[in-house]
């Protein structure tokens, strides 16, 4: 035992050395990804192209309720990214101070939601904020409010359903990144003479940013294809992307479809390309350099 | 159409408790796949007002030979109450008499009719969808088998065959209200849109997802006739829906959320579907309905082409709108009929609480399949612009 783990690496590394990058290894992925995903995309993509003209992807531009839902769609993964990262950054960094039982009593919490179905999170919100709700009805109890407040089928619940939803997509990579941190970094710091406030500003928060940017982006880019929570529990406005999309298949516009879909796409892919010019995104996603 | 007032129901009263969320409603089903609904289908609730001893059903007397077989027919419906229903008026019986065995599925959403024949997957046989659908379908192409007539009874009346469909569940959407939240009772239209007389929420359907936007009910509420109304002035209805939509809590997308948004109060004034409102008045909620101005709306029977038990499906076709058939399915929820010699196997209480009644059908709007399957792509547009604008 004490034999085999140090030479373990050693062998890994021949191994690497022989082959600087062993792409056979991902053949099956590949193979799996191009013929049920990539295959698929292409052809759905392709409708989008009408006979050629790209009728449907200028129809789908110039279309103004496409617009709308579109920016729409972009304001409210933005807020749901912003918000997150504000509840989520202070619970991150107290879980990565914490002693060992609390650090992993909060992961537990933090996860303990991830693992029910979004279907059922959304529903459990929709009765926690109705108008006969527990919050309307605790409200009403302590006697703030005379009458029950609307919160159900509006944008706030919207996002308090997206948020509390995406939460952890944003604390797992920014706590990681915190215990990634040197904690001789610290150390030297305040030897320096420099205050808490100071170490969290200067050593602390640029060491984390690479797992800041890794959450933001997931977020950002989970939030752009919300469907169900939106959906039960937004308001009468709060048309999503997919939800456009899903309207356009109901109506056999599926030329159309496509080419909302695409932009979905091509959206997604240019905010990824981009966050990747900024952020060494393998690094950020736990991998290694 | 769908029903699922015991999912409602238990959501209501899970509500109540707050112990834990409920359970997925239909307008999920399609995402999740019909495995749920069937599941939350299982689980009824007591319903004593509502249910029928089968010895208080309109029997079967000597079936003809030409509707018996073997082998499976996949009979696609909307779940809840209605598919229980259905099981109890149709599905069973036929079993028993003709001797083929009906595969039940949920949400026979057209797009995906549409996707399987494109694709020559077809899985279904008896899709409840409509006329208007229908009428949509032979426009794109070669999407429906033809209805064999020679199998169905005369009482099924012109007015509801059609080439490739025939017509079944005749039901009323329309006002409904909650009796505990005003003074005094609304009486129609003009009243749904008066947010000052009668504070509080509204619902409505949306345009889409195969759903019929108010705009009958926008004009009657800015003054139209009722008589008469078809064709649609499509422009001055969107105006006037313009008018009540700060009022609208939610353009609903399933026959559910009307209930659910009625049950909590999110909404004491929508559009619903009659046979719905009825089971929850039932079930001692305080609820009411306003047949005026209301539309009456057939769904039909559509098979898919190239289905692949097509002899069972046209069996389970002339079987389902027997004389019988539909007047056990009246008896268990009040849907009309669409075989003229059902009204002889009712009662009189029965018969006046159905949507086609002479007293309520004479207060409704017919609705107009072929206006509907001409121009929904234009009042989808127009009420789409008006609802996110």
């Amino acid at each position: 035992m004490s034999l085999a783990e140090p030479l373990a690496p050693a062998r890994l590394g021949a191994l690497r050395a022989r082959a600087a990058t062993p792409a056979w290894l991902a053949l099956p992925l590949i193979a799996f990804l191009g013929v049920f995903y990539l295959a698929p995309v292409a052809m759905m993509l392709a409708r989008a192209a009408g006979e050629g003209d790209w009728a449907p992807l200028f129809a789908a531009i110039e279309n103004q309720v496409a617009q709308r839902v579109f920016l729409g769609t972009l304001e409210i993964a933005f807020v749901c990214t912003l918000a997150t990262l504000v509840i989520g950054y202070p619970l991150a960094l107290f879980a990565a101070l914490a002693p060992p039982w609390l650090a992993r009593l909060a992961i537990a919490a933090v996860l303990a939601p991830f693992w029910s179905s979004i279907l059922i999170r959304s529903y459990a919100w929709m009765v926690l904020l109705g108008r006969e709700g527990l919050v309307n009805g605790a409200l009403g109890g302590l006697g703030l409010i005379e009458a029950p407040i609307r919160m159900l089928n509006t944008t706030f619940a919207v996002y308090v359903g997206m948020i509390h939803i995406m939460l952890p997509f944003m604390i797992l990579p920014i706590y990681a990144a915190l215990k990634g941190i040197d904690g001789r970094l610290v150390q030297a710091a305040e030897n320096l003479g420099a205050s808490t406030a100071s170490v969290l500003r200067h050593v602390i928060l640029p060491l984390s940013l690479p797992g800041v940017a890794a959450g933001a982006l997931v977020v950002f880019v989970l939030s752009i294809g919300f469907y169900v929570t939106p959906a039960l529990l937004g308001g009468p406005r709060d048309m999503m992307v997919s939800m456009l999309i899903a309207q356009e298949v109901d109506l056999y516009n599926w030329d159309l479809a496509s080419a909302y879909a695409g932009g979905l796409l091509v959206l997604t892919l240019l905010i990824v390309a981009v966050a990747s010019r900024f952020v060494d995104l393998g690094k950020a996603m736990g991998g290694r350099k | 159409m769908s029903h699922d007032l015991d999912r409602q129901r238990a959501l209501a009263r899970l509500r109540a408790s707050a112990i834990a969320p409920p359970t997925s409603r239909r307008d999920f089903l399609k995402l999740f796949g019909g495995a749920i609904g069937g599941l939350a289908a299982a689980t009824t609730l007591p319903r004593h007002l509502l249910a029928q001893a089968e010895s208080d059903l309109p029997q079967f007397g000597e079936i003809p030979q030409a509707w018996k077989g073997s082998g499976e027919v996949v009979v696609v419906t909307w779940g809840g109450i209605g598919t229980e229903m259905q099981r109890k008026a149709w599905f069973e019986p036929f079993e028993k008499l003709c001797g083929i065995k009906v595969v039940e599925a949920v949400g026979p959403d057209p797009a995906k009719v549409r996707a399987m024949v494109d694709t020559n997957t077809v899985q279904w046989d008896v899709c409840q969808i409509g006329r208007g659908t229908m009428l949509e379908f032979l426009k794109q192409g070669d999407y429906l088998e033809e209805i064999d007539y020679s199998l169905v009874e005369d009482g099924v009346t012109d007015n509801y065959r059609s080439s490739h469909g025939v017509d079944i569940v005749p039901f009323a959407q329309m006002l409904a209200y909650r009796t505990d939240a005003w003074a005094s009772a609304p009486t129609g239209w003009a009243d749904m849109w008066d947010l000052e007389k009668f504070p509080g929420g509204r619902s409505m359907p949306i345009a889409t997802k195969g759903n019929i936007p108010e705009l009958v009910g926008a004009l009657i509420a800015d003054g139209a006739s009722a008589e008469g109304i078809y064709p649609l002035d499509i422009d001055r209805a969107v105006a006037s829906l313009e008018k009540v939509k700060p009022g609208v809590v939610k353009w609903w997308e399933s026959g559910a959320q009307p209930m659910q948004m009625l049950l909590d109060n999110e909404a004491p004034f929508v559009t619903a579907w009659n046979g719905r409102v009825h089971a929850a008045k039932m079930e001692g909620q305080p609820l009411e309905i306003l047949w005026d101005g209301g539309s009456l709306i057939s769904n039909a029977w559509l098979l898919p082409r190239g289905c692949p038990n097509l002899s069972n499906a046209q069996k389970f076709v002339a079987f389902s709108s027997s004389a019988v058939a539909q007047a056990r399915y009246s008896k268990l929820l009040p849907y009309g009929f669409t075989n003229v010699d059902s009204a002889d196997l009712l009662d009189e209480a029965t018969l006046a609480n159905l949507p086609t009644a002479p007293a309520n059908m004479s207060r409704m709007v017919q609705y107009d399949f072929e206006w509907w399957a001409a121009n929904r792509p234009e009042v989808i547009e127009k009420f789409n612009a008006m609802m996110l604008g």
